[in-house]
């Protein structure tokens, strides 16, 4: 028999604040968390996404020593993951728990502090900043704060990391290897990333316009989020819904470019909604993907209408709340998606005006209040044409 | 412990000779635009694939501790240096650790699943988990690799850390493709694969290799061990194992064990093999793992 695998706890940090109850509040309410960069100097002028909380305060709220130099990537993740651990409200007694985090940038924020010394003589730099470099020392670190120790791993396949991590600890549920596995995925500003885009032409100094006409660039963002997946057996405060559906897809065209004909996306659209039993018009939101690039929004239109012809479910891109979060975007939209189902909202696209021309599809402008949502869907897509989708169905009978 | 079912039906690897790419990666411009370790990387899946007999794959699977540091380090260096101004973003596209896995799909145009574990000592081993859930999903050839490039500034930092005092150095990738069912060229199966908790010492791991070996039904006939650690295989040797250091071959590095699994199966094409070899694998501090290989 298959084994259903239930949504028992959330939790996420961004733009928008410290805690799911914050993203409810912004996200309703259409008060975007975007602004200018503070946390590095930088020459680039970027319009960023910035938790608003220092790494002392996170610390300090985290309850960790002062005296070790933590990587933000791992602060924030461990707000978040610890979050949704406490909002379960699981007795780990027996139960046989699993961690599966995602990063793309891992520790390279103080890495980057360390590699300034070190290139300017060999013998400088302080060693113990590369402690938290690998993306997987993140994650072990969070592991052991977290007390979990039947199972952990780490993702990177850039953008859609975090959705591939939901997939994973899905999949190892429904195969009976874990009861329990908190996954989703934290990544940090750093200089790297975005020196990165800006040299890809891709970063918006304005606040990002996903999905409209006028779209010239993302604005990047950092943030985790994490949910926690269970079989029947456990018992939690509240089942927020079920994962029914996944697919990853590769849009195999170009390293950072995705093709105009949308193959991933509809590839892995179409195989999380075969694999959830649900029919297209079962899916009352899309979270999508939507970085406000000239590039991706136009793939990802062209993909929906491919998969929904007519019918395109409403749709918003909350990246104009938060930025664009890399490795951790799957685990923070998921988190978005799942309190639209939850809650019965449909969240609103800011900064839309007009809409693009490559596609006939318009996204949401204005927070819809919609009971009885049976589904939503959620994108993210990474460099390296990977293409991850999800599909969430409402746990109410 | 998980129970995998994964037949070995190609394999390839690159140690410490390389290949002539060309015979891989036929477009010079492609070819110079690659880090070494997306050439060696590349290069040993399509051997891999061509020792299987077919191109055909259903999933893309792949494990890296270290992930692309010299295209990592290359931006980093080109940010100080230029000021960040007119930065070339070449090496920041390929410093992402999908950077092969998606390589291997452009190439070989595969629409299929994509992954990549980071998780320091135990990304191969994520991997091969991957793969094995994805057999049972009903897919029916997966292209798993595990891969890390030593640059030399690793090998510095690591000299400065004190570890080559202990270790010795090692980089390399391996490449397998993996189905349900036994083919027609089969090098033999992974039949199970555990991967220990962080902060287990040598004693607990001892006993959770008994408990490995009896679990797997590794002890049912004759077996020898690979291993990866020093103490344990002082440990191992002692208990009246057939214990070799798989490590003098290709030193020390995250994904090593994809390494140990590629002499596991050679070891086994041998007249005088085992039934069955086991490789206890681990890499600096980092997680005990335990793989059971067998002849089939």
């Amino acid at each position: 028999m298959a084994i259903d695998v239930f949504i028992g706890g959330l939790g996420c940090i961004t733009a928008l604040g410290k805690g799911t109850n914050a993203q409810l509040e912004r996200l309703a309410s259409g008060r975007s968390g975007l602004g200018e960069l503070t946390l590095f100097e930088t020459s680039h002028q970027a319009t960023v996404g910035e938790v608003p909380l220092k790494n002392e305060e996170l610390a300090d709220l985290l309850n960790l020593p002062r005296v070790k130099e933590y990587s933000r990537t791992t602060l924030l993740g461990l707000a978040a993951a610890a979050e949704a651990l406490e909002d379960s409200g699981i007795e780990r007694d027996g139960l046989r728990i699993g961690f599966i985090s995602a990063t793309s940038v891992g520790g390279m924020d103080v890495s980057e502090l360390f590699y300034r010394e070190y290139h300017k003589d060999k013998n400088r730099g302080k060693l113990r900043q590369l402690i938290g470099h690998d993306c997987g020392a993140s994650t072990q670190f969070m592991c052991e704060r977290l007390g979990i120790k039947d199972f952990a791993t780490t993702i990177n396949t850039a953008c859609s990391s975090a959705n591939n991590a939901i997939m994973l600890g899905t999949r190892m549920i429904k195969a009976g290897m874990l009861d329990v596995v908190i996954a989703g995925g934290t990544d940090s500003l750093c200089r790297f990333t975005v020196n990165g885009f800006s040299s890809l032409g891709i970063l918006d100094r304005e606040l990002c316009r996903p999905f409209d006409k006028s779209r010239s660039g993302l604005n990047l963002g950092e943030g985790a989020g994490y949910l926690l997946l269970c079989s029947d057996k456990v018992k939690t405060a509240r089942r927020y819904g079920k994962v029914t559906g996944y697919a990853n897809a590769n849009d195999a065209f170009h390293q950072t470019a995705s093709s105009s004909t949308g193959d991933g996306a509809y590839l892995a659209m179409k195989g999380a909604l075969e694999q959830s039993g649900s029919e297209p018009g079962d899916i009352g939101y899309i979270n999508v993907h939507g970085t406000g690039t000239q590039n991706n929004d136009a793939s990802e239109g062209v993909a929906m209408k491919r998969l929904f012809g007519e019918n395109v479910p409403p749709f918003s891109s909350t990246k104009g709340y938060t930025g664009h979060t890399l490795g951790a975007a799957g685990g923070v939209e998921s988190v978005f998606a799942v309190l639209s189902l939850f809650h019965g909202y449909i969240w609103p696209n800011l900064n839309f005006t007009a809409k693009i021309e490559e596609a006939d599809v318009t996204p949401e402008t204005r927070c819809i209040k919609r009971d009885n949502l049976k589904a939503v869907m959620t994108n993210s897509f990474g460099f390296g044409g990977n293409c991850t989708s999800l599909v969430f169905e409402s746990a109410k009978n | 412990m998980i129970r995998t079912n994964l037949y070995i039906t190609g394999m390839a690897g690159i140690t410490k000779e390389e290949p002539d790419y060309k015979n891989y990666i036929p477009d010079a411009g492609l070819r110079r635009r690659m880090s070494r370790v997306i050439r060696m990387s590349v290069a040993s899946a399509l051997m891999a694939l061509e020792d299987s007999g077919s191109g055909e794959i259903d999933a893309i699977v792949t494990g890296t501790g270290w992930g692309c540091l010299a295209d990592t380090e290359k931006f980093l260096i080109s940010i100080l240096d230029n000021s960040e101004r007119l930065l070339n973003p070449s090496s920041f596209i390929q410093s992402t650790s999908n950077t092969i896995g998606a390589q291997i799909a452009l190439m070989l145009e595969d629409k299929h699943y994509n992954n990549t574990y980071v998780h320091g000592g135990s990304s191969f081993e994520s991997a091969l988990l991957d793969a094995s859930l994805l057999i049972s999903e009903g897919r029916r050839r997966v292209l798993a690799g595990g891969f890390d490039e030593l640059t030399p500034t690793k090998s510095h930092l690591l000299e400065r850390m004190g570890m080559w005092k202990k270790y010795i150095c090692g980089e390399g990738s391996h490449f397998f493709v993996l189905q349900g069912e036994k083919g027609e060229r089969t090098h033999g199966r992974l039949s199970a694969l555990d991967i220990l908790p962080l902060g287990i010492d040598e004693s607990d791991a001892l006993a959770r290799f008994d408990l490995f070996l009896r679990e797997s039904g590794a002890d049912k006939g004759s077996f020898e061990i690979l291993c990866g650690d020093h103490l344990l295989c002082y440990l191992l040797s002692r208990k009246g194992y057939k214990t070799t250091d798989y490590k003098h071959k290709c030193g020390e590095y995250p994904t090593a064990s994809a390494c140990a699994m590629q002499q596991a199966f050679r070891i086994l094409s041998e007249k005088t093999a085992p039934e069955r070899i086991v490789i206890v694998n681990k890499y600096l501090y980092d997680v005990f793992t335990f793989m059971l290989i067998e002849k089939v």
